[in-house]
């Protein structure tokens, strides 16, 4: 039999029961409208052929991890094994999120030609979660430096810094399910995954951790077929005319959501986890995001009425600065992180002046004034000199420095008479539409005013298995490891800052 | 060496080196296929094969299992074949969508008209056989034969596609060129000429999205097509057309393209002089094209730009309209090659 007779066959076993309600058999309802739409079949592939594609994939990852953990190939470069402590925290929650998205997609709103393809999708991304945990698991095993690879699950859930895509994910999974599609196949997936997958795993290769490029690659193997579930569930809604104005507003937040989470950790990330640097982050995301996806993507759109988004331009400009300020935060913040910290060399600052002219007169003081931070008998913490730590944002988590500290855009806005702090138009405009999503949430002030920095550290777990020494340290190797001790003769203790502005967003203002 | 491949039940047929892969050579054929990532990632090209070997070597096929190659199924985006191949498609395709999107043909036309419209430029009119139309795409060339010996020349058509009983073109008289020697010797009204196509992929894009065209010398002519077509369609779009010419005698075509301005509503020509001679009439703009479309331009975030014109001033001109935010993905062009280097 032929495949295309054989999955119609299987199509046709689609029945609508007579003993629940559609409401019953769908569990949660949509906003959109699917309910005429006759769907294109993204994939015509049976379970049997997915499992064997699958299995072929990691029969040959795995492969290369049992084989360069036996090798002894040259040792990684240290800033980027230490760095992927913070930056493989990020990552498996969104995969877990991903496949129970998967889930509830296929569970309720699914018309039967998109069900196969989400179905193969949730176990893509389970299988990615596993992989995923996998090389945290061989990181511990192998690098040199343990203490803080074994906390990396943890960690996603507690740290402040990872918090940014923590929330993100939560927004996206906790959608209407048609929109967490929206959020998660056409932004995630479509947008970010080939700049952050190849990109990392190229910089991955590039610093000599062949076990994470192995992995990021084998996920983005299967990338390709999420984009194509994206683009038919997207195309599928483009034939009812009600749901225009519902995609724009959700191509706006979301947009906007990912810039704030994916585009700040991938900035992040390009720009001051390598140390062997060839584009800029910036050049890598006009091309790979802007241009392919809001200049092309965004093009076959345009013909049904769908406008680009709210904030394009200040999305572009954002990333003259995004990774400097970023960098500034989680450098500035070590004690409550878990990785060692590698500063950057008056050379590289030459090549970020070169790649961002003006770097130099915005964020050269800082890193001067982080060198004079690191020796624990100096009794001077960092983050203490600056001031303490900024407001964050109630929707995106990140500190309120953005796009640079002295141009911030924080604003408070009072919703039901109380006061919230926002990071930019952008969080402000998803604030005011939906701010009962967003107010449960505690900020680190919350959770952390009063307290000693040494507390929090000890409270957060970042510690060593002394009992005394901290995860994170100031550089790679400094003279005499920070303990909770050196800390507190710091004394710093955690005051919340007076709250910005307020706002003058208008969001009734053209776009 | 190449192989044939046989599109089934449809019996398209269509060359395939072993170097190509299948998708490739369908492609550059004008075989629309479906396809998704193009990298073996996705299986969206998974096809049955009917006849003959392909092999995967140098790709990375990973969207296909050793058990599902052994049935015979083949992943067309990586696949190349080993000898001659029948591809049985997957029974929604229809033969119209592996069409390109106009039947490429070569067939006879009759010099109409030739007109100098500048010192070293001619407008051509093509008449067809009586009943017989050619369908093309604004924005696309044609291939026509020149008399006297086995050469070729392309040329875009200058009129719009709703005009199918006729082909225009404008041409660049080259010293010495083949094309051009004839023209100016030896063509009258009422010479057979053989043409063939249409071929080429510049062509508007369907959306909203406002416009940039840009334009030099006998690049007019697929941006005139263009325009025409436009029109033709009432659109609204925000169109600005920028043309770069020498000098005053350089510059053509006003009245037809004001013409075509009072049927757009927000239209806006604006013609350059980078030399102006000391005896030209002219308050318009002067300067390179470059630095005319910098002066008339703020944000070109979310246009797209159309250039056809020489290579040196399409690429200058990109650059200015990448420097104002237009996306590169929405810049489509068409560099036109000389005589001498075609």
């Amino acid at each position: 039999m032929k495949i295309t007779e054989a999955y119609d066959r299987v199509k046709d076993l689609e029945w609508e029961p007579t003993y629940i309600t559609k409401e019953e058999k769908s569990v949660e309802t949509t906003r959109f409208h699917l309910e005429n739409a006759t769907p294109h079949d993204p994939f015509k592939t049976f379970v049997r052929e997915y499992c064997e594609q699958e299995l072929e994939k990691d029969d040959r990852h795995y492969a290369v991890l049992e084989a360069s953990s036996r090798l002894n190939t040259k040792e990684p470069d240290p800033r980027w094994m230490e760095a992927m402590k913070f930056g493989l925290s990020n990552l498996v929650g969104v995969e877990y999120a991903a496949a129970r998205a998967m889930g509830r997609m296929a569970r309720t709103v699914a018309p039967v030609e998109l069900r196969q393809g989400y179905m193969m999708q949730m176990l893509d991304e389970m299988r990615h979660s596993n992989l995923e945990m996998n090389v945290i698991r061989h990181h511990m095993k192998h690098w040199k430096d343990p203490a803080g690879y074994d906390i990396v699950a943890k960690a996603g859930v507690n740290s402040v810094g990872s918090s940014i895509f923590r929330s993100m994910v939560e927004d996206t999974m906790t959608s209407d399910p048609v929109e967490t599609s929206i959020g998660l196949q056409t932004f995630i997936e479509t947008a970010y995954t080939n700049v952050f997958f190849i990109g990392l795993s190229s910089a991955a290769s590039r610093h000599g951790d062949d076990m994470l490029a192995s992995t990021l690659l084998t996920i983005q193997s299967d990338e390709a077929r999420h984009m194509a579930n994206g683009w038919a569930t997207l195309s599928a809604l483009l034939q009812d005319d009600r749901n225009i104005p519902l995609i724009q507003d959700a191509m706006d937040k979301w947009s906007w959501r990912m810039h704030v989470s994916f585009g700040t950790g991938n900035l992040l990330f390009a720009d001051y986890f390598v140390r062997d640097r060839q584009e800029s982050a910036k050049e890598m995301m006009m091309r790979w995001v802007f241009d392919d996806f809001y200049g092309g993507f965004y093009q076959k759109l345009e013909k049904f009425g769908i406008k680009p988004p709210k904030f394009l331009d200040q999305m572009i400009s954002d990333q003259d600065w995004t990774s400097h300020s970023t960098a500034l935060y989680l450098f500035g913040a070590w004690p409550v992180f878990f990785h060692r910290f590698d500063p950057i060399s008056g050379e590289e600052m030459e090549w970020f002046e070169k790649k961002y002219p003006g770097f130099y007169n915005y964020f050269g003081q800082f890193w001067e004034a982080y060198g004079a931070c690191t020796d624990a008998d100096e009794k001077k913490i960092i983050l203490k000199e600056l001031g303490g730590l900024p407001n964050f944002c109630q929707v995106c988590h990140r500190p309120t420095i953005f796009p640079r500290p002295d141009i911030n855009t924080g604003r408070s806005y009072v919703h039901k008479g109380k006061n919230y702090i926002l990071c930019s138009d952008g969080c402000e405009h998803i604030f005011r539409k939906e701010a009962d999503r967003y107010i449960v949430s505690k900020s680190f002030y919350d959770l952390y005013e009063g307290m000693e920095l040494s507390q929090i550290t000890q409270q957060l777990g970042y510690v060593r298995d002394d009992g005394k020494t901290l995860m994170a340290q100031p550089l790679l190797e400094p003279k005499r490891m920070w303990t909770l001790d050196d800390v507190k003769r710091c004394e710093y203790v955690v005051k919340r800052p007076p709250p910005p502005p307020l706002s003058t967003y208008n969001p009734d203002a053209a776009r | 060496m190449s192989h044939t491949v046989t599109l089934q039940p449809f019996g398209v047929e269509f060359e395939c080196g072993e170097e190509e892969t299948i998708l490739a050579a369908a492609l550059r054929s004008g075989i629309s296929l479906r396809y998704g990532c193009k990298h073996g990632g996705c299986g969206s090209c998974k096809v049955q094969l009917r006849e003959g070997e392909v092999d995967y070597e140098g790709e990375h096929a990973t969207a296909i299992s050793e058990s599902e190659q052994d049935a015979g199924l083949a992943l067309l985006c990586c696949a190349h074949p080993s000898e001659d191949v029948v591809v049985e498609l997957p029974d929604d395709y229809t033969e119209a969508e592996l069409q390109p999107r106009f039947p490429v043909r070569e067939f006879s036309v009759e010099l109409a008209q030739k007109n100098l419209v500048t010192h070293d430029t001619m407008h051509l009119v093509l008449s067809l056989r009586a009943g017989d139309r050619v369908e093309f795409g604004a924005g696309q060339f044609i291939e026509i034969a020149a008399p006297g010996s086995d050469e070729w020349r392309a040329y875009s058509m200058a009129n719009a596609p709703a005009t199918n009983d006729r082909i225009e073109l404008m041409t660049k008289l080259l010293p010495g060129g083949v094309f051009s020697e004839y023209l100016k010797q030896r063509a009258a009204p009422g010479d057979q000429l053989s043409v063939r196509g249409p071929f080429g992929q510049f062509q508007i894009a369907d959306t909203a999205a406002p416009i940039v065209m840009v334009a030099g010398g006998s690049g007019m002519a697929p941006i005139v097509s263009m325009l025409a077509d436009l029109a033709e369609q009432q659109s609204g779009r925000d169109i600005v057309f920028y043309y770069g010419a020498r000098s005053r005698r350089d510059l053509f075509w006003l009245d037809e393209i004001a013409a075509l301005g009072r049927r757009l509503p927000l239209f806006r020509f604006i013609p350059a002089l980078s030399e102006p001679q000391p005896d030209d009439v002219w308050d318009g703009e002067t300067g390179l094209i470059t630095d005319v479309i910098r002066r008339h331009s703020d944000s070109l975030r979310g246009a797209e730009g159309y250039l056809c014109g020489p290579p040196g001033m399409i690429d200058a001109a990109v650059a200015v309209l990448k420097e104002k935010g237009m996306f590169n993905s929405r810049i489509r062009f068409d560099k036109f090659l000389s005589t001498a280097s075609y």
